[in-house]
């Protein structure tokens, strides 16, 4: 059985009198150590299908499968729980804590998970070395989503959810921080799962989901990714 | 511009709850204000009403001889517009009870025009009427006399039934306990009453005039000296009105409740300043963009800030007008309650003069402000400056200190981390939070500290100071009555007490001086509540009447007996904690020691002895009990109960509105980190342990500085509120002090548990899509 697997979701809106699909009837699954990318314009569903799978939204119709469990069913604790073991989220505006220090953000995560990684190795890894002591506000918009990265790493989650993650970032950042949560699914096994609407990662994906107006419009799986660093963006 | 109003009440609506912070305090400050003026306001115009209609002496000269010629002499006076003369003496109500009540008798005659009573009801005062007495109402009413009754009044040998022909009120007796030792009015015990030349002359046998009532005119040169020349040997005193019991008292209440008002609304305006501050300033750094679209739209910085200050003035305006209206309608009649008990007026007025609307004025300023500090800086910078964020202020020093303990500051844990750079971010926010929590604490430890010194004092007198039984009052002993009641009441003490003035070189102050015979009914004890025996070689005082005379132990005294020519002076030996009754205490060896004989006024019984016992002493005036005086003390406490019973309810709402606006401030400010933290997988347990971490933190400081704060406060409070007469020690007992502690620990718990319970509320996904 898939590790993610998503089974006919809807999720909808009521606006007035009307009712909005933002996702309709949509099924697709997802391995370990997928890096997936899920593309599609701005108001297609992107965010709500990121939502739900990481359990911060309940679908209408469907259901949710995460490593044989179903997340639809959860009540608010569990949820929580869910959430905090198996879940990394990385923003597309960071939502660091501005309290913190790049450090303190990650080892706040760190201190979560039972299974988490070491803190100061992920940070490490992200090339934040210097960073550590320093707060977001003294950080640049890159070096901030490195910080989330990690922060979203070091839980050592079963899934990671990147909602546009490049989003805030210019091109040489924002590719670079492709290319660490590609190599996170490569080395931890986690499943990535990037929403984007920047069309040039589509050929780096291992599986290609497009959405259109809360569809499936296709899949897609590639066998042989090409390399983020080699992507013309 | 009309979308800036409507944007002004869509804000106000959003942020609701902390405008009505400053609402409520504006409200409070207002409220607190304007009751306590309008009962002085009142109080002051209502007197000064009577004192006209009833045309009020400037001056009482006290003589033991008057006659005509005397009088004349006065009269002709450069500084003497009008001048009368009459009788004055205390009489017993026959009412066959041996707790008699005694009624002070003034004759009137046709040439009287100065300090007339105001006739409430019944005839209008009738010079020539031989069996008629106008009696005041209250002691009337306590006695269920009304006017066609008849009552039977003696003095000395001499007896008279009179018809209660009328029912009246004198402003010379707005204040008017009665004898020198009792501190509030007894009605049933102590009344006033005015009849006719020819009615005294029929009660005892003739007239002889003893006091001389003076209104002054224009000319500043004023010669009391004049009084003594004119009357020689019989000379006894003068008494300007400003310095007699009643209007000292009415000074004392009104200058109290001014000092309160003054003090509590002063600690509102302060409140409502800084909460209305860091509401604005909130608000603003969240429109921060808003601020540079409309700069950016052409609105100039005056523009902006005007809107922003409308805020301020809206919410202190609509607080001031309902705060000026509660005020008259909930606290004045509360205020006026407690000054029913120890003024007797006929009629109470509430009456708010201009400076309640100054008071509201101040605080539309002070708000008005708080918003244009707040908008100046936002408005001044553009947007993009201010979005960066400001990163948590780090010194060289702690940096430093960072980094050595890097680990171990890690291991401090995140929460505290969090929680001091919050602190210390937004240090105005965590200075308001420890000021709710003082306010709260100084409030509550005020309240009911007042009520436990109240109660500690009236136990302390009733208590540990006396432990006689009856009292009984003595007029004229007789050497046979003397010998007598020595026969029949073994266990006694005498006691001598009169009025005296006091004098040092730098002040004077009006008091009671008391001789004790030999006996423990009364035990004295030092400031630091050692006992001490009665000296020999000098006398005793209170600590607050020390204070009022500027003297301390080793201090020398004058005392002059009021009413006579008895004067002398004394060594203070030593100050006494005592609270009442306020004077100087002396050994009837001492006082001998001046060629003064020791005439008891007054015999301490150890028993309680069947009243047939003293029925045919004639020197026995009254018998009180202690048990009744407690009584006393205690009614006139629980009216000011409803005063505390307000306190307490002001700072229970003081600690519960700050703490909420508090908590409300901080939630919504961290509303964003509180969903990261929800989507990280924090459970909201967790989360409202953190929140918890920091009310702790707060409560902690708070209490550091709120219980000292707080009892400073009560002392400061009581010494201004005291009266002269009966000096309340500052007491708090343990079971208020956990009550106060208590119940703000428990407020800011709640609060910070119901704020916990909003988490459950935050929508991870809206609080997370936008970085604004």
């Amino acid at each position: 059985m898939a590790f993610i697997k998503l089974n006919h979701i809807t999720r909808s809106y009521k606006s007035g009198k009307s009712i909005i699909n933002a996702l309709d009837n949509v099924s697709f699954e997802i391995e370990k150590g997928d890096f997936t990318v899920i593309l599609g314009p701005s108001g297609s569903g992107k965010s709500t299908l990121l939502n739900l799978v990481g359990g911060m939204d309940f679908p209408t119709q469907g259901e949710i499968i995460v490593d044989g469990s179903r997340v639809e069913t959860l009540n608010e604790r569990q949820l929580t729980k869910y959430r905090r073991e198996n879940i990394g989220f990385v923003f597309q505006f960071y939502n660091l804590i501005p309290n913190l220090t790049a450090f303190e953000n990650v080892d706040l995560a760190n201190r979560l998970s039972p299974n988490a990684h070491n803190s100061r190795e992920i940070m490490e890894i992200m090339g934040l070395k210097d960073r550590m002591r320093n707060f977001p506000a003294e950080m640049s918009g890159g070096e901030q989503q490195r910080v989330s990265i990690a922060r979203a790493i070091c839980k050592n989650p079963k899934i990671m959810l990147c909602d546009e993650p490049t989003g805030a970032l210019d091109s040489t950042t924002g590719k670079n921080v492709l290319i660490t949560l590609q190599e996170m699914a490569k080395y931890y096994g986690n499943a990535v799962i990037v929403v984007t609407h920047n069309t040039a990662i589509a050929s780096s994906a291992d599986r290609l989901v497009r959405l259109k107006d809360g569809k499936v419009e296709s899949i897609t799986n590639n066998v042989w990714p090409e390399l983020i660093e080699n992507v013309e963006w | 511009m009309k979308y800036l109003v409507v944007k002004t009440y869509r804000d106000l609506m959003k942020n609701w709850i902390q405008f009505v912070a400053v609402f409520i305090m504006t409200v409070l400050s207002v409220a607190i204000y304007a009751g306590m003026e309008g009962v002085w306001n009142g109080l002051d115009y209502v007197v000064q009403n009577y004192y006209q209609t009833a045309n009020m002496a400037d001056a009482r000269i006290f003589s033991s001889s008057i006659n005509e010629s005397e009088i004349e002499q006065i009269r002709e006076l450069h500084f003497v517009d009008d001048v009368s003369s009459s009788m004055v003496f205390s009489t017993i109500l026959d009412n066959h009870e041996i707790e008699n009540s005694m009624i002070r008798i003034r004759t009137l005659n046709i040439d009287d025009r100065i300090a007339i009573p105001i006739v409430q009801t019944g005839s209008e005062i009738a010079y020539n009427s031989n069996n008629g007495i106008w009696l005041n109402t209250e002691f009337a009413r306590e006695h269920s006399i009304e006017t066609g009754s008849h009552i039977i009044l003696a003095f000395q040998s001499f007896s008279k039934e009179f018809e209660v022909i009328g029912l009246v009120f004198s402003p010379e007796y707005i204040y008017y306990p009665g004898s020198i030792a009792e501190t509030v009015p007894n009605h049933r015990r102590y009344g006033y009453a005015f009849i006719s030349e020819v009615a005294a002359t029929e009660f005892v046998g003739g007239v002889a005039h003893n006091e001389v009532r003076v209104i002054f005119n224009d000319d500043q040169n004023i010669a009391l000296d004049e009084f003594g020349n004119i009357f020689g040997s019989y000379y006894l005193d003068t008494i300007l009105e400003i310095d007699t019991i009643s209007a000292n008292q009415i000074a004392k209440e009104i200058s109290q409740m001014r000092i309160m008002a003054q003090m509590f609304s002063f600690v509102f305006i302060l409140l409502a300043l800084l909460t209305m501050y860091t509401t604005m300033s909130r608000l603003i750094r969240n429109q921060t963009v808003t601020i540079g679209l409309l700069k950016a739209l052409g609105m100039s910085n005056t523009r902006i800030r005007m809107h922003y200050c409308l805020y301020g003035i809206i919410i202190s305006l609509a607080g001031g007008w309902l705060g000026a209206f509660l005020g008259g309608l909930i606290l004045s009649p509360a205020v006026i309650r407690v000054k029913e008990v120890t003024l007797t007026l006929p009629v109470w007025e509430i009456r708010v003069s201009y400076t309640t609307y100054m008071v509201m004025a101040l605080i539309t300023v002070v708000c008005l402000f708080s918003c244009l500090i707040a908008s100046w800086k936002r408005t001044r910078e553009m947007p993009a400056v201010t979005m960066r964020g400001e990163a948590p202020q780090r010194n060289k020093k702690s940096r430093r200190r960072y980094e050595c303990k890097y680990e171990l500051a890690i291991d401090f844990s995140f929460e505290w981390q969090w929680i001091f750079r919050d602190i210390k971010r937004a240090k105005l926010r965590a200075i308001i939070g420890v000021i709710g929590i003082v306010g709260g604490l100084v409030l509550l430890i005020a309240g009911l500290g007042f009520r436990d010194s109240i109660n500690y004092s009236n136990a302390y007198v009733f208590n540990v100071q006396y432990s006689y039984v009856d009292k009984l009052l003595l007029n004229n002993l007789t050497p046979e009555d003397r010998t007598l009641l020595e026969t029949q009441f073994d266990d006694h003490q005498w006691l001598f007490d009169t009025r005296a003035r006091f004098e040092t070189v730098s002040h004077h102050r009006n008091g009671l001086l008391r001789v004790l015979d030999e006996g423990d009914f009364i035990r004295f004890q030092d400031i630091n509540q050692f006992d001490i025996p009665l000296p020999h070689d000098g006398v005793l005082l209170n600590r607050r009447f020390a204070n009022t005379l500027g003297v301390e132990r080793g201090d020398q005294l004058d005392i002059q007996i009021i009413g006579t020519r008895i004067e002398f002076t004394v060594d203070v030996v030593d100050i006494i904690y005592s609270p009442a009754p306020q004077g100087a205490f002396m050994s009837k060896d001492y006082f001998e020691s001046f060629g003064i004989p020791f005439l008891p006024t007054a015999m301490l019984l150890g028993d309680s002895y069947e009243d047939d016992l003293l029925r045919n002493i004639e020197s026995v005036q009254n018998k009180v009990r202690i048990v009744d005086q407690k009584n006393d003390m205690d009614i006139m406490s629980q009216s000011v109960m409803t005063i505390i019973a307000l306190l307490i309810m002001a700072s229970v709402i003081l600690s519960v509105v700050i703490l909420y606006n508090l908590g409300a401030l901080n939630f919504v400010e961290r509303y964003r980190e509180y969903a990261t933290m929800k989507v990280l997988g924090f459970y909201r347990r967790e989360i409202t342990l953190l929140m918890l971490r920091e009310t702790v933190l707060t409560l902690l400081v708070g209490t550091a500085i709120g219980i000292p704060a707080g009892f400073w406060f009560l002392g400061e409070y009581i010494a201004i509120v005291a009266f002269d007469t009966f000096d309340w020690i500052p007491s708090v007992n343990t079971v208020s002090l956990v009550i106060a502690q208590g119940v703000v620990t428990l407020c800011s718990i709640v609060v910070t548990l119901i704020l916990g319970n909003q988490i459950r509320k935050i929508n991870m996904v809206e609080a997370l899509k936008s970085g604004e």
